[in-house]
């Protein structure tokens, strides 16, 4: 008798709603991975010296985790992830040094083996350039599609990626011997929850 | 706090169903990130032909005669009323005065559905976008949907709202209705209390010659008060608060042939209904103490029509009335004298 009470003050609607479809709903977000610090260095000999290209480098962004991290909440009752964007920002690249950079990135999900994500060429990296379009999954251009099927699986999964990037500077004048700068990557995620009765 | 993925529905309580409130999308800590005050003007949209047609619902089912019962005599019925969405009330306009919410497409113009609205996928629904007071984006989140009433259960969008009264006959044609449900506590998720009284009285017995009048000719006022609550969570203090109120005056004429009685009333009703949110909720920056309240009026003409069956003691009602949430009700019961 209780509970036709509760149902009655309750408003029987919420028991009649949405029935078998369930209910459906994005929830989108735009993530700013930790900066990843990159150090470009030329012998003492090379500062303030144009030189046309440095050794490569290799950085990471270490393990990353947005399934788990930023949609934790909505993780279990999600059906799939969406990359809608990849971005990029440079941060604090010194004034008077100027570099242009040839980046091949890969992605590497934990448990599995390396993928080419794309390679991109960044001029004028001392200008600090920010939110550059990397992707967009309605105009994909020459990033490799099946990786980022992977990166949205591995979102679904709560599984963790880093992405590794191989840098050589090229046409790079140096004010010190090592110059440090943050390259920042911004993934924008969507994730289709779908709830069913 | 994060996992305080309450309300929107908490007028529908969401303590019955907190899986609903995150199918709809609708992060209430998001919602408080952006603004107490956009909070409140979404949600009062979303949520606004749930506590208007509760309050019109609440106004049906008084009564099946104009005839009121001999002295003693009574009634016990019961019965449910469908107050019908207007059209009008199942979409509405993202609110002017919004500081923190807005679409995340300036041009889309897709109309966001209310609650009683149609149950849309992620791709119909216009996408929202909060940004905190620096203007920096906190989240996107798809439009709440509505429920789809009309989809499943009956062929339009309608709000329920079920009732129970006694009739008892007193004296000089004139008849006290009562609705009562005493508080009810539900083992810490929520609580109830209703109460409701009316009168109806024969005119008829004041014009000349009431024998030879071929019909009942009654007035009627009503006043019904619903007080509820759910405790959202119960250990941090916080209250989902649904208090209504709703009054009706009602001239009713009737008219027996054999079992049928066909009734029609006339007047005015009004109602009155609160929502509010209670206790501290917490964001990533900030605190809102009772931060949702909202309340929704709604007065007019009432005009309804009906006819009752009775079969021995047993009654069958069916009404409709016209007002700005028409509201078809059915009840069953047992009349004596």
């Amino acid at each position: 008798m209780r509970k036709i009470f509760y149902l009655i003050a309750c408003m029987p609607v919420i028991l009649w709603g949405c029935g078998d479809a369930g209910v459906q709903s994005d929830v989108s977000k735009n993530i700013e991975i930790d900066p990843i610090s990159v150090q470009l260095s030329v012998p003492a000999i090379a500062v303030g010296v144009l030189v046309p290209q440095i050794p490569p480098i290799s950085v990471n962004t270490g393990q990353i985790n947005l399934g788990s991290d930023d949609f934790d909440e909505y993780l279990e009752d999600t059906e799939r992830f969406t990359i809608n964007k990849m971005s990029y920002t440079i941060d604090n690249f010194p004034a008077g040094s100027s570099a242009d950079l040839v980046i091949d990135m890969t992605i590497q999900i934990q448990g599995e083996s390396s993928q080419d994500l794309l390679s991109i060429r960044i001029d004028n990296v001392q200008n600090n350039p920010v939110n550059v379009l990397l992707f967009d999954k309605d105009a994909p251009g020459l990033v490799s599609t099946a990786a980022i099927a992977s990166l949205e699986q591995a979102l679904k999964n709560g599984t963790s990626f880093q992405v590794e990037m191989t840098i050589v500077g090229e046409d790079v004048t140096l004010q010190s011997q090592d110059v440090d700068f943050d390259f920042i990557f911004q993934f924008d995620v969507t994730a289709r929850i779908q709830l069913l009765d | 706090m994060k996992k305080t993925i309450l309300i929107l529905f908490a007028a529908c309580f969401l303590a019955l169903t907190p899986n609903m409130t995150k199918a709809q999308g609708l992060d209430f800590d998001s919602f408080l990130e952006a603004g107490i005050d956009d909070a409140s003007l979404l949600l009062e949209s979303y949520l606004q032909p749930a506590f208007e047609g509760f309050g019109f619902g609440m106004n049906s089912g008084w009564y099946n005669t104009a005839k009121p019962h001999k002295f003693l005599g009574f009634d016990i019925s019961g019965s449910i009323s469908l107050a019908r969405v207007p059209d009008s009330n199942q979409f509405f306009t993202l609110p002017t005065g919004l500081t923190n919410v807005s679409l995340t497409n300036p041009s889309d113009t897709r109309r966001l559905p209310t609650i009683f609205g149609p149950n849309l996928g992620a791709d119909d629904l216009p996408e929202l976008r909060f940004t905190d007071d620096n203007g920096d984006e906190i989240i996107r989140i798809s439009a709440p949907t509505g429920l789809g009433i009309d989809e499943d259960i009956v062929p339009f969008n309608a709000v329920p709202v079920p009732m129970i009264q006694l009739g008892l006959g007193i004296f000089k044609g004139t008849e006290l209705k009562l609705r009562y449900i005493p508080e009810q506590d539900f083992e810490g998720d929520g609580g109830v209390k209703l109460f409701g009284i009316g009168v109806m009285h024969d005119v008829t017995q004041y014009l000349p010659a009431e024998k030879l009048l071929p019909f009942d000719l009654s007035v009627f006022l009503g006043y019904t008060n619903l007080e509820s609550y759910v405790n959202i969570d119960e250990a941090a203090g916080q209250t989902a608060e649904f208090n209504a109120n709703a009054w009706t005056v009602q001239g009713v004429i009737s008219k027996k042939v054999l079992f049928f009685t066909a009734f029609a009333g006339l007047g005015y009703s009004n109602s009155n209904v609160d929502f509010n949110m209670l206790g501290d909720y917490s964001t990533e920056t900030s605190t809102f103490t009772d931060p949702i309240s909202l309340n929704y009026k709604n007065a007019g003409i009432r005009t309804n029509i009906g006819v009752r069956i009775k079969l021995l003691f047993l009654t069958i009602t069916g009404e409709y009335a016209i007002q700005e949430y028409n509201t078809l009700t059915a009840g069953v019961g047992f009349s004596f004298r």
